[in-house]
């Protein structure tokens, strides 16, 4: 009795493939059985009979191809469940996925969108780069990582068109996008940094410059500061221990100044001026 | 099919409705009564797992639930606990939601009109600080025919002042019992606490207070500490614990349960194998519960509802309840 209303769909899906990026890193290719409509910023959970963790796993859509029906998930094995999911063996089997989930970022045309990203934080970037690089807009990324060794090669984080800088410490992926942005503005170019958007665009973006980040919480607390002081539109991606992903257990509230939200069905996404960073 | 009528049905038109419902359901070997509840088979969702009926319904139809238990509401809106309010641990689950929930008002307004096409029984889960909050909500919904039960949850861990204050004193609950079962005509299921020295004592006083089935059980009291801080991970600092590790206690409790009462038993507590569902049956349930099941495997009662009727079948029996233990 399954049901074909809106909304999240469930498949149990052998995985196409499991890349391994870096030592870290891996990336899981499934193919879905059916068109959906994803947006970057949502995501996804997965379990596996496999692996012996009670709850589904959240993780961002890292790539989504509809054509293919292809959608990719970046996975930082650090934890069981993690590791395993990224396991041959366990890959052989089918896993469970529920999605998609949550609101994404909200995509606006801008003068220029700036992408921060630290650890796996960098996932749902490539999915929102390419989805901005479609609409042909301008797009930046600062990107921060432990170490070299967990550094990703720039063409996996983004697509080809992506201004993109790498640094390996996932705080100074904060100093990485100032600089972005101050090379940006001293440009002898007078479109930048003055008020020359589409009428659609938020007005509050005077600058032109939207901002996304997603990441460890004292990489976006930073950002946020930033932003904050410049006066710059910031949509953060948070994460929280999640039980059902679909608002029923209520497990992933996040204190915002005007009350709590539950970051699976009202988030992951939030505006950063909303967010309580000291909380 | 029992299909559950709208808010704006007139009465006598439920009642046809739920007649030829009734005979329907009647005619499968899944059927289970509660009182004077019919349920279409003995899967329920447990209240707290399953919103206020909606959250799942694009990957399940809720019509396949022979009954969904909302959301615990409370007379005032709660926005439940601060800090973090769910860890899994040992296999399970630590929750310190805090009954979060909009508030008589809202769910009146906002809810209640949505509950007509969850097209199973409707169980609303009542919750309060101080006996008068129950008696208060059980009257303020009488009205809604849409709600065919009422779940006393007098076993919530996770807030300070009411829950558990209740549900571990028998005294006290065959009080809030009694004064609810005043207030109302409708089926009372009392959920009561795992946490307490005699489970035939508690169930007894519910029983005594005029109970129409129990509901056992509600979470195991638990806890767990931060390394890095040295501080427990719960700002309320115990939590409940659900999920698979509890099954064993959680079955403990239920024989219990139905060896201290004739009243029907709605067993609950870690299931989540078709195995699971039958040892709570053999055990003296006379309907199972599913609780954090929903978190991990949300269609799992497509799978369940069609193993147990295989079950009844290879077992000769004409319905489930023939292989309940008495």
């Amino acid at each position: 009795m399954l049901c074909g209303a809106q909304g999240p769909k469930l498949y149990r899906i052998i995985p196409e493939s499991v890349d391994r990026l870096n030592q870290r890193f891996y990336r899981m290719n499934l193919i879905l059985p059916e068109q959906l409509s994803i947006h970057p910023g949502q995501f996804v959970t997965l379990k596996s009979e496999k692996v012996p963790v009670l709850l589904p796993r959240p993780f961002c859509v890292h790539r989504w191809d509809p054509q293919s029906r292809r959608i990719s998930l970046l996975i930082e094995a650090r934890g069981t469940a993690t590791a395993m999911f990224c396991d041959s063996d366990v890959a052989r089997h089918p896993f469970q996925i529920l999605g998609p989930l949550g609101h994404g970022f909200k995509v606006k045309p801008a003068q220029h969108h700036f992408l921060v990203g630290g650890g796996c934080g960098v996932a749902p970037l490539h999915f929102l780069a390419a989805e901005l690089l479609r609409n042909a807009q301008q797009v930046s990324l600062a990107a921060g990582f432990r170490d070299q060794e967990d550094a990703l090669a720039p063409e996996l984080i983004t697509p080809p068109g992506t201004a993109i800088n790498v640094t390996c410490n996932p705080v100074t992926a904060v100093d990485l996008f100032r600089e972005q942005l101050a090379s940006l503005s001293v440009r002898d170019d007078a479109t930048v940094g003055v008020s020359d958007v589409a009428d659609d665009a938020d007005p509050t973006d005077t600058n032109g410059v939207m901002v996304y980040a997603c990441g460890p919480h004292v990489m976006l607390k930073s950002l946020a500061a930033f932003c904050r002081e410049r006066g710059l539109p910031l949509q953060v991606s948070l994460e929280r221990m999640m039980g059902c992903g679909m608002g029923a257990c209520q497990g992933c509230s996040c204190g915002t100044k005007t009350g709590s939200v539950l970051l699976c069905s009202e988030g992951p996404v939030l505006d950063a001026t909303v967010v309580n960073w000291d909380a | 099919m029992r299909r559950m009528s709208s808010s704006t049905d007139s009465q006598s038109a439920q009642n046809a409705r739920y007649a030829q419902d009734t005979q329907d359901v009647q005619d499968s070997r899944l059927s289970c009564t509660l009182g004077s509840l019919t349920l279409k088979n003995p899967l329920i969702a447990a209240s707290g797992t399953y919103a206020f009926g909606e959250a799942y319904r694009s990957v399940l139809d809720p019509g396949i639930w022979g009954a969904i238990t909302l959301k615990s509401v409370t007379p005032e809106p709660r926005p439940g606990n601060p800090g973090q309010r769910i860890r899994e641990c040992h296999g399970g689950l630590l929750n310190s939601i805090g009954l979060a929930n909009p508030g008589l008002d809202e769910f009146e307004k906002d809810i209640i009109p949505l509950l007509g096409d969850l097209d199973t029984v409707v169980i609303a889960s009542l919750a309060g600080s101080v006996s008068s909050d129950y008696t208060k909500l059980a009257a303020r919904l009488n009205q809604y025919a849409v709600i065919n039960a009422y779940e006393l949850n007098l076993s919530c861990p996770n807030v300070r002042e009411g829950g558990l204050a209740f549900g571990a004193d028998p005294t006290k609950i065959e009080a809030l019992v009694g004064q609810v079962r005043h207030a109302t005509s409708k089926p009372l299921l009392v959920k009561l606490t795992p946490n307490v020295t005699s489970i035939a004592d508690t169930v007894r006083a519910a029983e005594a207070g005029g109970a129409d089935a129990i509901v056992m059980c509600n979470t195991f009291l638990g806890m767990d500490i931060d390394l890095n801080t040295g501080r427990p991970v719960f700002e309320n600092t115990y939590a409940g614990f659900s999920g698979p590790p509890v099954f064993p206690l959680a079955l403990r409790c239920v024989h219990q349960t139905a060896a201290a009462t004739k009243l029907p038993v709605i067993g609950m507590g870690g299931v989540s194998t078709l195995e699971d569902v039958q040892k709570m049956i053999l055990a003296g349930a006379s309907a199972v519960g599913l609780g954090t099941l929903n978190f991990t495997r949300p269609d799992a009662p497509v799978e369940l509802c069609a193993g147990l009727d295989q079950w009844v079948a290879n077992k000769g029996a004409a319905n489930i309840q023939d292989l309940r233990s008495n």
